[in-house]
């Protein structure tokens, strides 16, 4: 195991992800518990990094700082050359909005709307227009094999299908960064493989940096980097 | 006598505006508590369109325009039903008058346009206000919680 720290010297010209000493603790009953003690990560564009271990050690929390979901106690988080959690409401919700894709192990479609729409819903956000948001989710959704799915509820789909269109959701204005939770912890075997496959694809396609969070050592194997956190620290996993 | 009279019919239609700007208000906390178990039940979804990039002010305008839907819909019935009502009392006259007290046997009718008007702003305006609450409510949430504990 080697700290990742040892990448300091990575000059600030080609920086594309660079976390610094992060911390981050919670409240609990007038009691504090550290979670992140001076975390370090540094990512290239296209860098694929699995993040395992037990559950409760802090994994998702430090996915939800990387996506700007939540805000550590101290520490600095570069994307290229913006400082993150310097920048205000409007500019951090662009950064969630067009830089990253989230996806979570509950697909969290909105149930009244169709596949296609939940698809388009980021890139309606973003304010393209409808049809331009209709043509780029059309697109993605025939990209995760839901062709034939377009106009069908979400609520209506098979657990396999919401993930898959969980998927084109975060895809659809082709994020820099797509940050996955336990993405396939609530499927079955043969699903988990295709979206395994998916993701993979999908990020030699789009040269996105993919940051996945699981428990799945079959997922992690297919990523160029691991990492785990122990003590409150992330230290990478020799391949 | 009829300066006696005519203050007593303003004071009842004084009273009568009290009346009824109370049951709006009854209305606008029905539409208010509406609103605030729809914020409860769409937790998650508000997350995820936060997740998404979606500002404060846009998840805020969501249930802003509901409620006003609500509000205009409720209004728009309300005025309707108003109109139809007045119309059918007029030509049909079923509310009796004592004539011995009033001079006038039934409940005459006489519609304001800016009366009906003046009633329809109050209550949009009054739906405005239940809606800001749930509304900065919604605003606030903290996706990480509802993601984490989903």
């Amino acid at each position: 195991m080697v700290n990742s720290l040892n990448r300091d010297e990575k000059s600030l010209s080609d920086r594309f992800l660079s976390v610094r000493d992060l911390f981050k603790s919670y409240e609990n009953s007038g009691a504090t518990i550290d979670i992140l003690k001076g975390v370090n990560i540094d990512l290239n564009a296209g860098e694929t990094l699995a993040i395992v271990g037990a559950s409760g050690i802090g994994k998702s929390t430090l996915l939800h700082i990387l996506g700007a979901l939540d805000r550590p106690d101290s520490g600095t988080y570069f994307f290229k050359d913006d400082d993150i959690f310097l920048l205000n409401q409007t500019s951090l919700a662009k950064f969630r909005n067009e830089t990253v894709g989230f996806v979570f192990q509950f697909h969290y479609l909105l149930p009244e709307f169709s596949a296609l729409e939940n698809t388009m819903m980021p890139a309606l956000i973003k304010g393209l227009s409808k049809n331009k948001a209709r043509e780029i989710a059309e697109g993605m959704l025939v990209r995760v094999g839901l062709k034939d799915r377009l106009n069908f509820r979400a609520s209506k789909l098979s657990g396999g299908e919401q993930q898959r269109i969980a998927l084109a959701r975060s895809l659809v204005l082709k994020p820099a960064i797509l940050l996955a939770d336990e993405p396939t912890g609530n499927l079955d075997k043969r699903n988990s493989e295709y979206i395994h496959d998916l993701l993979m694809e999908l990020n030699a396609e789009l040269n996105m940096t993919l940051i996945v969070v699981t428990h799945n050592m079959e997922l992690a194997s297919y990523m160029s980097r691991s990492m785990t956190i122990v003590d409150c620290q992330l230290i990478e996993i020799k391949g | 006598m009829n300066h006696n009279l005519f203050s007593a019919l303003k004071l009842e239609k004084t009273v009568m505006f009290i009346i009824l700007a109370l049951i709006v208000l009854v209305a606008a906390f029905n539409i208010a508590s509406t609103l605030i178990m729809m914020v409860m039940g769409k937790t998650k979804d508000i997350a995820i369109l936060k997740a998404m990039g979606a500002m404060d002010s846009s998840i805020r305008k969501i249930f802003i325009y509901k409620g006003m839907i609500i509000g205009a819909v409720g209004t728009s019935l309300g005025v309707c039903l108003g109109f139809i009502l007045c119309k059918l009392l007029e030509k049909y006259k079923f509310i009796q008058l004592p004539g011995d007290v009033y001079y006038i046997s039934t409940l005459p009718v006489r519609l304001e346009a800016l009366d009906v008007f003046m009633i329809a702003s109050a209550a949009m305006v009054i739906c405005f206000l239940a809606t800001l609450y749930p509304a900065s409510q919604a605003s606030k949430l903290n996706p990480i919680e509802a993601i984490r504990y989903g």
